[in-house]
Parts: structure tokens; sequence; C-alpha cells
């Protein structure tokens, strides 16, 4: 909800929704402020773990108007990707508003606006704006490290996988790397050689997507079409046709997915019996797993070191830490002198005061937001950059696009009721059947094309985005690009 | 065979047409849509639908035997 006339707006973050935001409320005329705690810019992707990079292939993840050049290659290395949002900055004028190391540590209602209190590592400021917008991303407020009975006992080191900047730092030592994730993989992957031994110890097993199905299709033309997003649990308002598909056409979705499910096993060898006789076949059926937060595109050659064993793979719990290494629930001990948590971030917002906190009406799947932006009950506040995607850049420029319409008087919101009963309508749908999780508020991933189609049809833009004669087959089976969202952001 | 085919493509020809009439009535005279994309896609609904009939009838029984199939070994484990 925006009320009043907004001339300045702050941004929290310097990532790749803050500059989104700011390139969009500079356009429409706002004077913005982007502040972020670290000295550089770039979120994410200004410092991360050892070899860390994008998941998906290049046309997916870059900027609709600014793509990346033609030398970058597909899933786009960290420190590259970096030097592209710095371009980005450039390319459209946007350094000037950047604040960086200054941290946003309070925020409080003024009016209709915002006071803010502001700090470097010397000194800290008040300052006010008439907008908030939150872009301080899901994956930087601390990382999420589980709580293991014993910790003081262990005499080896215990680490976040965003601690590990270069693999030497695990060169010849007995590492335990806990989770399943994208980064608790890419570490135990890149120890591989480096490391004496690798252990990597998860609870659940996650339906892995390889860069290639069956080895020569890039996934996105296999999981990221409208075809398959018909295919998935039915999005909140779904077409007479999904319903349909989804009722008496049951059988046809349940068959694709079991097709899926025995093609991915089948590829990446997912029998492969591992400690205890345990195997890497998830449990949830993969149209339902791909909605955790684990959602993950491995290196090529992670299931052959575990199949080698050059990776040793626990499929238990961590039960207690011992003095020597850690006690798993399975009731085997792993003698080692490190343990490297994978087991990503927490999100959190501790500027933003208790009471705003209980008018988002925060909860244990975090808040729900109108069009993931905004909320009816706390005006002039914005949220740019909470709803994860496969094309984050590109949901994020949406995003940021919608916003700046919307403070331009361009996009008409409903009144506060008819928000809020989206909102609620959102929640009970994302209850009714989404994995349960800490960001579940905010998880889009296949249904991102869904919610792109709301964004754009609020913006009186056409979401049907293909071009050409056989356009409409496109629709169906061609994934969309960043660049077909060129002449909206 | 073939009579199974006409009855796949008539089934395609009739979730077409419905399928086409949505994607008309929720498109047209929007603002900020292409009208004429709009039925350029309505049409290549409808003709997909019938085209592909058959086959999609073929892949849904097939998947109420192996839905059926695999619901009745679940329940039989779960006893
Ligand atoms: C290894 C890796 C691979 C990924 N691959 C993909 C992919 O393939 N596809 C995809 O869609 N997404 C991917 N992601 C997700 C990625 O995080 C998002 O795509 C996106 O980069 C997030 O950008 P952001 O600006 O929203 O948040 P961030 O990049 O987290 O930026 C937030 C910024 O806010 C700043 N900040 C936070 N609090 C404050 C404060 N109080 N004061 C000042 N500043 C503050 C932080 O310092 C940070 O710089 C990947 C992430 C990682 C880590």
């Amino acid at each position: 909800m925006i009320v009043g006339k907004v001339k300045t707006a702050v941004i929290i973050g310097a990532g790749v929704s803050g500059l989104a935001t700011a390139k969009c409320l500079t356009q429409v005329g706002i004077h913005c402020t982007v502040f972020d705690r670290n000295p550089y810019l770039g979120g994410v992707w200004a410092d991360g773990y050892h070899d860390f990079g994008v998941q998906v292939q290049k046309d997916l993840y870059e900027f609709p108007d600014f793509p990346l050049s033609e030398e970058a290659s597909h899933f786009t290395p960290g420190p590259v990707f970096r030097e592209y949002l710095e371009d980005y900055c450039d390319h459209f004028g946007i350094r000037e508003c950047l604040r960086l190391g200054t941290r946003v540590t309070m925020i409080e209602r003024k009016g209709d606006g915002w006071l803010l209190e502001v700090g470097g590592s010397e000194s800290s400021e008040t300052i006010e704006a008439d907008l908030v917008v939150v872009a301080a991303g899901l994956y930087s407020e601390t990382p999420n490290a589980p709580n293991i009975p014993k910790r003081e006992d262990f005499g080896g080191e215990v680490l976040h996988a965003s601690e590990i900047k270069d693999i030497s730092q695990l060169k010849d030592r007995r590492v335990a790397v806990i989770g399943y994730g994208k980064s608790a993989t890419d570490i135990a992957g890149s120890a591989v050689g480096v490391a004496e031994k690798v252990h990597l110890v998860f609870r659940t097993a996650h339906w892995p997507v390889p860069r290639k199905l069956l080895g020569v299709l890039p996934f996105k033309w296999g999981m990221l079409t409208r075809l398959v997003a018909a295919l998935i649990p039915p999005y909140v308002r779904p077409s007479p046709i999904v319903r349909a598909i989804h009722s008496i056409g049951y059988p046809l979705p349940w068959l694709f997915w079991r097709v899926v499910e025995l093609l991915l096993s089948t590829q990446q060898r997912l029998r492969t019996q591992i400690e205890h006789g345990e195997t890497l076949m998830p449990e949830t059926p993969v149209e339902f797993d791909a909605f955790t937060e684990v959602t993950m595109v491995p290196r090529p050659g992670l299931i052959d070191f575990i199949r080698s064993g050059k990776i040793s793979a626990h499929r238990t719990g961590v039960s207690a830490f011992s003095s020597n290494g850690i006690d798993l629930a399975d009731g085997d001990s792993l003698e080692v002198d490190c343990v490297v948590f994978g087991t990503g971030w927490k999100t959190g917002y501790p500027y933003l005061p208790k009471s705003i906190l209980a008018s988002l009406d925060d909860g244990p799947d975090g808040f729900y937001l109108y069009r993931h932006v905004l909320h009816p009950s706390v005006p002039n506040l914005a949220f740019v950059g909470r709803a994860s995607s496969f094309m984050s850049v590109t949901t994020f420029a949406l995003q940021a696009k919608w916003l700046a319409e919307v403070v331009a008087d361009r996009v008409l919101l409903p009144d506060a009721e008819a928000m809020q009963s989206d909102i609620d309508a959102l929640k009970s749908w994302k209850q009714s059947w989404m994995p349960e999780g800490p960001a579940r508020s905010a998880t889009l991933l296949i249904h991102m094309c869904h919610y792109h189609d709301e964004l754009l049809l609020d913006m009186s833009a056409d979401p049907l985005r293909k071009r050409g004669f056989l356009a409409p087959i496109s629709e169906l089976i061609v994934p969309y690009r960043a660049a077909d969202f060129r002449d909206v952001v | 065979m073939g009579d199974f085919i006409w009855i796949g493509t008539a089934i395609g020809t009739a979730i077409g047409l419905l399928n086409m009439l949505f994607i008309l009535s929720s498109r047209l005279g929007q603002t900020g849509l292409n009208q004429a994309k709009t039925v350029w896609q309505g049409l290549w609904v409808w003709a997909l639908w019938t085209v592909f009939g058959a086959y999609v009838l073929a892949l849904w029984l097939l998947g109420v035997v192996l839905l059926s199939f695999s619901r009745f070994l679940r329940r039989g484990t779960e006893v």
C-alpha cells in the first residue's frame, strides 16, 4: 500500500533486487538512497563460498534489459556476475545512489513515511524517507547452523559454507559437510581430492535436477515451460483447463511426474547404495519436492563421487559432537577435524520493529505480501526480492518495475480489503500443499511464470511473451528467457 | 484403433474449443493485450488439442491404469 506523494526512497540492500529497484524508482523521478552494510555491491554475488556460481543457464539469469556479455559462460561464476552487477550500476547511472558500508539498524514510522537509523563502523545518523524498500535478500541475514549438542567437546573446527572462501582451507583434513542443498554439495564436491576424507551427512534426500536431462537437453526445457507449469499442483487461481487437468485429468500429471522421477533416478543413479544400505532416492514426489528450499542443480560429478566412495554419504541426522568428530543418529561415529554446515541461511529483518512484523503477520512461513511486494497494513514499506524463482533476476526486475509503476500511479492497487483477501488466498493455497519451511511465503520456483503473468497483467503488459508465427507453440514448450521481458522492464 | 483415434480426436476438439473460448473471453478487451495474438493463440490451442487429443487420451488411460495399480500396491503395503 502506498500513501501520499513519494519523493524519496531508501532501499536496504545493494544486491540484484536493490539495484533493480534503484534503477526503476529513479526512472520515475524518485530520489533513491541504497544502503548496504557491506563495503561492496552485489549481495550474495559479492562474496560467496569457494567456486560458487549461478545454478542455471545464463539466458535465464541476467537482467532482461542488460544482457550478460557473449563471452560469459553458462552457470555464470560468482565473481563474473559481480562484475556484471558493477557494469549494470554504471550503465543505468545508479552508482551515485549507493551508500556502501552502511547498515540500516532501525526503522520507525514518521507520518506516512519513515525515520531510519543508519550507521557505518564509526558513526550513525538518522534519515527520513517517504518509502522504504527492503531488498535485503533471503540468503544473507544469519548463517543457519543446527543446534547440535556437545559442541564444546569438539576439538576441531566448525564452519558455515559461506566461510569457505578457498577450498585449500580443507586441505588434508577429514571433513563432514552437513546438508544436501547447493552449497553443501558444491563444497563436498570441491573438497574431493583436496581433503583427506569427505563425508556428506543429510537427513532428507531431495530430487537433484541435472544440468542436462538425459545428458542432452538443458533442464529448463523439461522443467521451466508453461506446459510443465500446467502439470504442477495448480496456482492459486488456476484456469478452468488447469483445474480440469488436476481433477478428472489427474492421471496425466501423475504419469508425467512419475516418468520424470524415473528419468532423474536412472540418469543420476539415485538408487546407488550409500552407508547403511540407504540410497539417494527421495521420499517426497518430485512435483512437491521441487518446492522445498533445497531445490538444486548439482555440479556434474557429484553423484559419481558418491558412487565411487570419494564422498561418503550418510542419510541420517547428527546427534552430537564428540571430542574427535560427530556422532550420527544411525549409530555411526565419524572421525573428522572439520565440520561444515551447508544448511543455508536464516531470513530475518532485525531492523523492523516488532509492531511492524506483527502487522505483517510474521509467522512460521515468514510473512505473506500482496504480489510478494506490499502489505495493506504497513503503508510505504515494500519488499523486492522476497520471492524465490529460478530466474530471480527477471522476477526481481519485474517486481521493481511493478513497484515503480505503483508509486507513479500507473498501476492502481485494489483497496486494502481486497489486497488482504488476496494475501489470505495465497496463504491458504500454499499451506494446503506446499512443503513447510521458514520461507514458504516467498516460494514460487516453478510457479514463477504464473507470478510473472500477474505482475505483467497489472502493468497492462501481455503475459504471452513469445513472438513470431509459431509463438503459440513456443508459449507452451519453450522456456522463457530474461530477454523475453526486455520491453517491460 | 481407428475408432480410438476418432474418439480421442473428438474429445480433444471439444476440450480445445473450450480452452480457446476461455482464452478469448479472458483476454479479448483487456488493455495492453494484443488482440490478434489472442485469436492466434486460441486457434493454435484448439488445433493442438485436436491433433494430440488421441495421444492425450491414450496417456490418460495409461495414467489411470498405473495410478490405480500404484494406489492398490500402496494400500497393500499400508495394511
Ligand atoms: C550460490 C548461489 C547460487 C544461486 N543460484 C541462483 C540461480 O541459479 N537462480 C536464481 O534465481 N537464484 C539463484 N540464487 C539466489 C540469489 O540469492 C538471488 O538470485 C539473488 O541474487 C538475491 O539478490 P537480492 O538482492 O535479493 O539479495 P542479496 O544478494 O542477499 O542482497 C541483499 C543485500 O542486502 C544487504 N543488507 C541486508 N541487511 C542489511 C541492512 N540491515 N543494512 C544494509 N544492508 C543490508 C546485504 O548486505 C546484501 O548485500 C543463488 C544464490 C546463491 C548463493
